[in-house]
Formats: C-alpha cells, sequence, structure tokens
C-alpha cells in the first residue's frame, strides 16, 4: 500500500488528549472535568482547548453544573462523535501491517 | 477527583498508564474485538489487584458513611472500566454500585439533584450491564433499587417508577431467588415502601431474614464477582426488628453485624440508639 492510498484520519481527533477523551466516554456513561484530566495525564487548560475542539466538531457534549457548591464540568460522548471515532479506528487500521494486526491480537 | 494510586505506582506512571490503556482500549474494542480477541486475561491480575482496591475504597466510605470515598472508589472502577478490562458487565455493575452508594448518600443528605444525577447514571451503567449479560441478576436488582430512589425524588411519578422498580428487582429475584445482596436489596427497599403499595416492616423483614441465612451459606471465591452486604443486611434485619419493637433481637442482629464488620457505622449508631 503506498502513502496516497492511507484513508485520511479525522484531525479532530488524531491528538493523544482528544483521543483519549473520546475513548474513555466511549466506555463511560459521562465523565467529569477532573476524572477526564486525571485519565488523559494532562493540565485543566490543555484539557479545555482540546474539549472545546471537540464540543465544536459535535463530538462531545459539554454540561456545567454544581455538585454541591462546587462547580462540575461532565462530558458526554455524542452519537456524532461515536461514529467518528469508529470511523478513526477503521482508517487507522488500514495503516497496520497484518504483522502488527496479528501479533497484537 | 484524582484517580488513586491503587497499586503503589507512581501517580504520574499510572496516570500515563491510564492513558495509554485508554487509547488502547478502543483498539482493542474495535480491531480486535473483530479479529475474534478476548484482550481479558493479560490483564487479570491487574484487574484483581484495581477491583479490590476500589471494593476496599467502597467499603471504607460504607462504614464511614464518607461521599469522598465513595467518589474516589467510583473514579477507580471508572479507570478500571476504561481501560476495557470488562468482565461481563461487571465493571459497568462496579460503577453502578458506587452510584447506588451516592445516591443514597445524597439522598439522605437531602441532596436530591446530586442524588438525582448518581440514581440517573447508575442506572445507565447497570443497564449496560444487563445489555452485555441480561441474566445478570444483582445488576437488574440493583437497578431496580436505584428506580427507587428516584421515587423519593419525583414522587408525581410514583405510580410508573414504582412499577418499574419492581419489575427490575421482581426480575433479579426470578433469576437468582438464592442471591443474599439480592435478597437485601429487596428487603431494605421494601422497609422504605408503603404497606400499601406492597413494602412494611413485615415483608422487609421476610426479605431480610432470608438474605441473612444466604448469607450465611455464601462462599465467593472469584475475587471479580460481588460480595458485600453481609453487615449491611444484619444491620437492616436489625432496624426491621426495631420497627417492631423488638429491641432484643435488633440488638442481636447488630452485634452479629459488628462481628462481621466492626467497622460498620451504621450498625454502630443503630446499636447505641437501641442502647440509649
Amino acid at each position: 500500500m503506498t502513502p496516497d492510498k492511507f484513508a485520511p484520519l479525522d484531525p479532530v481527533i488524531h491528538s493523544q488528549v482528544r483521543l483519549a477523551v473520546l475513548s474513555i466516554l466511549a466506555s463511560a456513561v459521562q465523565a467529569d472535568f477532573n476524572f477526564l484530566k486525571s485519565a488523559a495525564g494532562t493540565t485543566d487548560g490543555n484539557l479545555s482547548t482540546h474539549l472545546a475542539k471537540l464540543e465544536e466538531a459535535g463530538y462531545i457534549r459539554i454540561k456545567k453544573s454544581f455538585q454541591g457548591r462546587k462547580p462540575l464540568t461532565t462530558c458526554i460522548l455524542t452519537e456524532r462523535g461515536r461514529s467518528a471515532l469508529s470511523r478513526y479506528v477503521k482508517a487507522l487500521e488500514d495503516y497496520l501491517p497484518k504483522e502488527i494486526k496479528s501479533k497484537a491480537s | 477527583m484524582p484517580i488513586k494510586n491503587c497499586r503503589g505506582h507512581h501517580p504520574g506512571r499510572l496516570k500515563r498508564r491510564i492513558a495509554a490503556a485508554a487509547l488502547w482500549g478502543v483498539l482493542a474494542a474495535l480491531v480486535f474485538a473483530a479479529a475474534g480477541a478476548s484482550g481479558h486475561t493479560a490483564g487479570q491480575e491487574a484487574l484483581v489487584q484495581g477491583l479490590r482496591s476500589a471494593q476496599k475504597t467502597l467499603q471504607a466510605g460504607m462504614d464511614a458513611w464518607d461521599p469522598d470515598k465513595f467518589l474516589a472508589a467510583r473514579d477507580q472502577f471508572l479507570g478500571l472500566l476504561v481501560m476495557q478490562k470488562e468482565s461481563g458487565g461487571l465493571l459497568s455493575y462496579y460503577v453502578g454500585l458506587a452510584d447506588f452508594r451516592l445516591a443514597s448518600y445524597y439522598l439522605a443528605s437531602g441532596k436530591t439533584a446530586e442524588a438525582d444525577r448518581f440514581a440517573s447514571e447508575g442506572q445507565q451503567y447497570l443497564e449496560k450491564a444487563t445489555q452485555v449479560d441480561p441474566k445478570f441478576a444483582e445488576a437488574l436488582a440493583l437497578n431496580g433499587y436505584l428506580v427507587g430512589i428516584e421515587v423519593a425524588l419525583h414522587p408525581d411519578q410514583a405510580m410508573e417508577l414504582g412499577m418499574k422498580s419492581f419489575e427490575y428487582l421482581n426480575r433479579g429475584l426470578a433469576l437468582e431467588p438464592d442471591n443474599p445482596r439480592i435478597q437485601y436489596l429487596n428487603g431494605s427497599y421494601l422497609m422504605y415502601v408503603p404497606e400499601a403499595y406492597g413494602g412494611g416492616a413485615d415483608r422487609a423483614l421476610e426479605s431480610l431474614a432470608k438474605a441473612v441465612a444466604l448469607f450465611e451459606k455464601e462462599a465467593v471465591t472469584d475475587p471479580l464477582r460481588p460480595s458485600w452486604g453481609k453487615d449491611e443486611a444484619l444491620t437492616y434485619l436489625g432496624m426491621a426488628y426495631a420497627k417492631k419493637n423488638d429491641a432484643e433481637r435488633a440488638r442481636g442482629c447488630f452485634r452479629k453485624a459488628l462481628a462481621v464488620n466492626p467497622a460498620f457505622g451504621l450498625a454502630k449508631s443503630e446499636l447505641a440508639k437501641i442502647d440509649k
């Protein structure tokens, strides 16, 4: 396979933090900001920037509320985000040689 | 809510591991599942350790009735879930169990918005668990209890939600009538349901006594399977006796609960109440 035949990877997802966020939200019903920050191993500011990009693309929904007196930001994967993630992984699969796929499995 | 460093690893390293595992999870689920691989056995030991640690945190929360510990346990379970070490819907069940604790705590504290949030999320995780395994009786029963919490939060929908909660509890009971935790959930739920709607102390007592008898015989050998509830069932049985003004039996139950778990705060406070 030549590089020009590789399927394009969604640039919104193609970032370590954004992919981590989407993959976490694909398993969880929803996740709050602190959990995402901790699980994705990033900082407040960095995560906020990435969440804004994902929200802008319609891949996640961000809810702002309160838990007691503390503000609470929760994120939910949208159907559009779930489909985009599936397409991304499928496209990524095309990049992998058979030997790597079989080793990993 | 940081994920607790449950295995003695450096926190930064743990974060990186979780992030890497989360990425791996998507590929594992979508790519390798297609190749027919389970992806489960390799991380079995880590899963057992992580699960034990989270269960311990949750129990510590129950002992001290501490929402921060419930939240920490929930994050641990959720961390395991997003790492895709799924085991027949079990990890979704455990997140639902932590949500059940949090919803109960916030309901008892009068914080209804928080109670609603965790009751609703817990139901979604338990639905996920029963989607993976439709015969997961404990998940069904727990879901029934969470719907029951919604009854208290939305009295305008009491009829509809009440029927739904009994439907879930009864499905759990029908699948595993000899499961002590299901009998316990049923009994403790009936304590709060008025007699006219099928609850009351007598019905609760019957189910709780059965739960206690079943706990005596229970031997959970699989570390992944739920094994909680014996101390709670004994305490609730004591509370049911206390409701029927049988102080002697109530006292006996609270003492037995404390023999099972000396740190159990609810049994301590109920015993103190009756000894006043």
